[in-house]
Order: structure tokens, then C-alpha cells, then sequence
């Protein structure tokens, strides 16, 4: 899970997976580690996710929990412009690390629709470039589980 | 020429017209002035009233308290000494309550202690392996996980993921040679080994001290996998079911290594090792107690008038005491009642002295010169004062024998009315 601080990240996720550790480990060590059980139409995979905290100037905060990522989920907050770019960068620095990784992206909040900022600047891009794009919420769960889903699907591939 | 009566009506109206004027000009100001005048008696009141003072200083007390400590210690060096004073004075008249106040501290102070003295070197002591991860190296998912029956254990995916992180996270943020990067927490009496090889990671929960031997099995074990097993290793995608040659290895790595002899003992022994601890645990808190009390027997000695203490000694045994003692001076046995010190246990050894202690050389004196009912003795310094009503027959005797009485320069009888 990344994004930039408070994009919505750990809420997103808090409801939907397994969780033993306290959310205080992301502001001590900087991350979490939670499980999502996805049960798929002929088995189901286990997804361990590693929650990493935000950094408000859209950096990561210890690239050293990228290693050995298989996936990840990008949030964007679009009631907030600059977590585009944020992610943007975030993306382009992921690639140039650890390569073309599958990303899902999510444009969190999607139930305050009607603040939301976003442009399409940078936002195609980032589409385009995603296994996935989904609208979600925390508050409602909107999308939350075919996320994990869709990104299960293709980890499974 | 206007009469008496007239002048006097003029002189009233002139008068009345001049206040009237007064009252016109100074009207304005009057009110402030009243209203300062009341002001000014509320602080009076107020600053006269010590329970008005008390409020007012109790409403910044803390804030300017903190804020002086924030700027310099003045405040620590004015408070330390009443403090020490007092914890002092706390210890040595309620010692039961400090006893019971220190009790949560004591109980794992003197277990850590217990644990530090009894912690062997290295080989042959208690140990239990209660679980082992193997972890591929990058992304932290276990490839194989061993857990001890009934060991406590949560989900393996997390915890795995967990020690990765935080294996990450110390040596990103000490900037730590991945190679010589974390290889052991420890929390108490469990510790947590950690191997590290280029593609994957052997971590062993341990309960007690673990053996060296354990270490090299590790290290022996993770490059025999990262040979033999390398192509497994390597392209590892998360699936446990391409992982059972790797699961049969720690399975053996733990039935090696699971357990040490000294953890096999049966329930019996066990529960005797576990009665010597806790016995060995109560005799150090009773000692603990039993040496506070002691200390505050003898301080109370020392503070005594008439008694000087020469050596102590506190044994297993018993208490040992040697001093000189005026026979004036409080009994030590009656000092002793006040504590909780068993007496049977106490050897005293007392010289007999004539102290020159002002209390104790009061004693002697009213003893020796039997003061009728209508004197009263006290002591300045070396001089008796006689107070009171008295024959002169008994002064005059008196007089002379408290002269000679040790401690006595000068009897002042001034005070003394004389009857026949």
C-alpha cells in the first residue's frame, strides 16, 4: 500500500483484512503488515500487505520495505491535487528501482465526490499504466474487496 | 444694615451654592475615584486574607513551577533535600508502608536479578526452540515454519512479514551491513536468532538461553539450502506447496535442536526448580525487608540520647550490636518492640557509660536530687535551672550535690521562691 500521508491507506484496508499488529507499528517502524485472504473462483491466495507509512512530500519513507514486492496498491487522495503528483512519482521511482511492477490504482474517497480536485493531468498516465483502476471508499467499502481481487487475479497469473 | 437672622440666610445660601459647584466640578472624576478606592480595598482584602493567598498562589503554582524547571534547577536543589529528607524520615518511622509501596518494584528487580545469577554461560542450559521460520530474504514470506506443540504462535504470513521488517528497518536505520545486519532480538528470557544468507533467512524463536550449537546448525543448515536447494530458493513466488524439502529441513533443524535436556525435565523436577526459585525469591525479598528494618533499628539508636554504638553486624544468623549505653537512657529492648525485628535474634553487647548528653544528664539530676513536686529542672547547655517553690534546706542541699553530678558547671536557682 502506498500513497502519500493520509491519503486514506490504512483505512481503506483497516476493515477488509487480518490484521495482529497494532497501527502503531506504522509510526514507529513505518510500517504494517496485515493479510488478505482472497478466495478465487479455483483456489485463494493469500495476499500479505505491507502497509507503508506516507510521506507528505511524496517521497517514500524507507524505500528499504519495497524489496521483494510483488505488487502494489498506489492511493490517491483526489480531494487533495498534489497526491497525484505524488504518486506519480512514486510510480516512476518504483519503476526505476524494482522495474515494472503491476499496480492497482486506487482514487480513494470516492464517496466526497463532490471535492474532489483531480485533473486529468498526470492521471491518464498513471491509468494507463495500472493492471487496475478502481474508485474507492473507505467509509462505504466501495470497491475495496475487488481491488484486492483484481490484484489477486494477476498475481495468481 | 441687614439683620442677624437675614446674614445668616445669606451665609446658608452662599454655602449650599458652593457645593453645589463643588459637586458640578469634581463630579466626573468622582466616580473613578470611587471606583479605585474600591479596588484598591478588594486587594487589601484580598492580600490580607491568607486563604485568598493560598487560592491565588495555588492557581499558578504548577504552571510556574514548570516553567522555572524548564529554565534551571533551582527549584530541583531547593525541593531536593526536604525530599531526601523525608524519604529518610519515611523509611525509618513507616517502613511497612514503604515495604508495601516498594513491593511492585522488588518483585522484578530481585526475578531479574535471580535470572542474571542463574544464567549459565553458554551450553547445556534450558532452552526451548519454540518456533523456526525460514524467510525468503527480500519480500519476507516464510517458506517454511516449524512451531513447537503448544507454543504461543500467531499467523506465520504476518509474523514473517513482521521480522522482515523490522530486520529492515534496524539495518536501514543504522545503516548496517546487510550481511552483518540484525541476528538477534531479545525480550526478557525470549530471543529471537536471526541468519542471514543472499537469498534466505532462518530466524529461530528461542525461550531461554539458546546453545552456540544452535547458531552453527543455522548457519551450516542455510548454506546447505542455499546449494542444494538454490533453484527452489531463488525462484520462490509464494506458493508453500513447491516448499516441503524445505519444510522437512526445519522440521529436522528443530527435532535437533527443539529442546535441551534441561527443558525435558519432567513436571516433577520442574515444579522442584520452580519451588527453589520461588523460595530462593521470597528469602531475597524477606532479606530485602529484614535489612530496611535493621538499618532503621540502628538509626533509631543512634538518634537515642545516652547510647553510642560502637559495631553491627547483620547475619544470617542473627543481629549483632556493641555499644555503650548510659543505664538512662531508653532501654534498646523498648526501641526493638517498635520494629518488627524478631528480639531472640539479637545479640546486644552493652558497656555501662555516664553520658553527658543534656537529656540524659536532666535524668541523672532528677533522680539523684529528687526534686519536691513544686520544682521543675531543666538544662541549658551545663547549667540546671531549679524552677519554682522550694525550702531553702533542700536548694542549698541540692545545690552542692548537682555540682558534682557530671554535665553540671552551674545551678541557677534564681527562679526559685524560698518558703519556710
Amino acid at each position: 500500500m502506498l500513497g502519500t500521508f493520509a491519503v486514506g491507506k490504512t483505512s481503506l484496508v483497516r476493515q477488509y483484512v487480518d490484521s495482529i499488529f497494532s497501527e502503531q507499528y506504522q509510526t514507529t517502524l513505518g510500517v504494517k503488515i496485515d493479510k488478505k485472504v482472497v478466495t478465487l473462483r479455483d483456489n485463494s491466495v493469500s495476499l500479505v500487505i505491507w502497509d507503508v507509512q506516507g510521506d507528505e512530500g511524496g517521497e517514500i519513507a524507507l524505500p528499504v520495505y519495497l524489496k521483494g514486492m510483488a505488487a502494489y496498491i498506489l492511493v490517491l487522495d483526489p480531494t487533495r491535487a498534489h497526491t497525484l503528483q505524488h504518486a506519480s512519482q512514486m510510480q516512476k521511482l518504483i519503476e526505476q528501482k524494482h522495474g515494472a511492477l503491476d499496480y492497482v490504482l486506487a482514487i480513494n474517497k470516492a464517496d466526497l465526490r463532490e471535492q474532489w480536485v483531480l485533473t486529468s493531468d498526470g492521471l491518464e498516465t498513471l491509468k494507463s499504466g495500472a493492471l487496475a483502476t478502481f474508485e474507492t471508499s473507505a467509509k462505504t467499502g466501495q470497491n475495496v474487496e475487488q481491488m484486492f481481487v483484481s490484484l489477486a487475479t494477476r498475481l495468481q497469473q | 444694615m441687614p439683620d442677624s437672622a437675614t446674614l445668616e440666610s445669606i451665609e446658608g445660601t452662599r454655602e449650599r451654592g458652593l457645593e453645589s459647584l463643588r459637586n458640578l466640578l469634581a463630579s466626573p472624576d468622582q466616580g473613578f475615584v470611587d471606583d479605585l478606592e474600591h479596588r484598591l480595598l478588594t486587594l487589601e482584602q484580598s492580600y490580607a486574607s491568607m486563604d485568598q493567598r493560598t487560592k491565588d498562589v495555588a492557581g499558578v503554582l504548577a504552571e510556574a513551577m514548570a516553567l522555572r524547571m524548564n529554565r534551571d534547577d533551582d527549584i530541583r536543589e531547593a525541593l531536593a533535600p526536604s525530599i531526601e529528607t523525608q524519604l529518610h524520615r519515611s523509611v525509618r518511622d513507616n517502613l511497612d508502608d514503604m515495604a508495601e509501596a516498594f513491593f511492585p518494584i522488588i518483585g522484578p528487580a530481585v526475578r531479574k536479578m535471580i535470572t542474571n545469577m542463574l544464567r549459565p554461560s553458554k551450553e547445556g542450559a534450558a532452552h526451548s526452540v519454540e518456533q523456526i521460520f525460514l524467510l525468503e530474504r527480500n519480500s519476507g514470506l516464510p517458506m517454511a515454519h516449524v512451531c513447537a506443540p503448544n507454543a504461543p504462535t500467531q499467523d506465520a504470513d504476518m509474523v514473517s512479514g513482521m521480522l522482515a521488517a523490522i530486520k529492515s528497518f534496524v539495518e536501514d536505520a543504522f545503516d548496517a551491513d546487510e550481511r552483518d545486519g540484525l541476528d538477534q532480538l531479545q525480550v526478557g528470557d525470549l530471543s529471537i536468532w536471526i541468519e542471514t544468507g543472499p537469498k534466505a533467512v532462518i530466524a529461530a524463536v528461542i525461550r531461554g538461553i539458546g546453545p552456540d550449537k544452535l547458531r552453527e546448525a543455522m548457519q551450516v543448515e542455510l548454506e546447505t539450502l542455499h546449494v542444494e536447494q538454490h533453484g527452489l530458493i531463488s525462484n520462490y513466488d509464494g506458493d508453500l506447496d513447491t516448499c516441503a524439502p524445505l519444510q522437512e529441513r526445519m522440521t529436522e533443524l528443530h527435532r535437533n535442536f527443539g529442546r535441551s535436556k534441561k527443558a525435558d525435565l519432567d513436571s516433577r523436577q520442574r515444579r522442584y526448580v520452580l519451588g527453589a526459585a520461588a523460595l530462593g525469591i521470597a528469602f531475597l525479598g524477606w532479606t530485602l525487608i529484614d535489612s530496611w528494618r535493621w538499618q532503621a533499628y540502628l538509626e533509631k539508636l543512634e538518634h537515642e540520647p545516652g547510647i553510642v554504638l560502637i559495631s553491627s553486624e547483620r547475619g544470617l544468623t542473627g543481629y549483632e550490636i556493641n555499644g555503650l549505653r548510659d543505664p538512662l537512657s531508653v532501654a534498646p529492648s523498648a526501641l526493638l518492640a517498635s520494629t518488627s525485628l524478631n528480639p531472640a535474634r539479637l545479640h546486644a553487647s552493652w558497656v555501662p557509660m555516664a553520658s553527658l548528653e543534656p537529656e540524659i544528664v536532666l535524668k541523672r539530676a532528677t533522680q539523684t536530687l529528687q526534686p519536691p513536686d513544686t520544682v521543675i529542672l531543666t538544662m541549658a547547655g551545663q547549667t540546671l535551672n531549679m524552677l519554682g517553690r522550694a525550702g531553702s534546706d533542700w536548694v542549698n542541699s541540692a545545690t552542692a550535690r548537682a555540682l558534682e553530678l557530671p554535665g553540671i558547671n552551674i545551678v541557677n536557682s534564681e527562679h526559685i521562691v524560698l518558703y519556710e
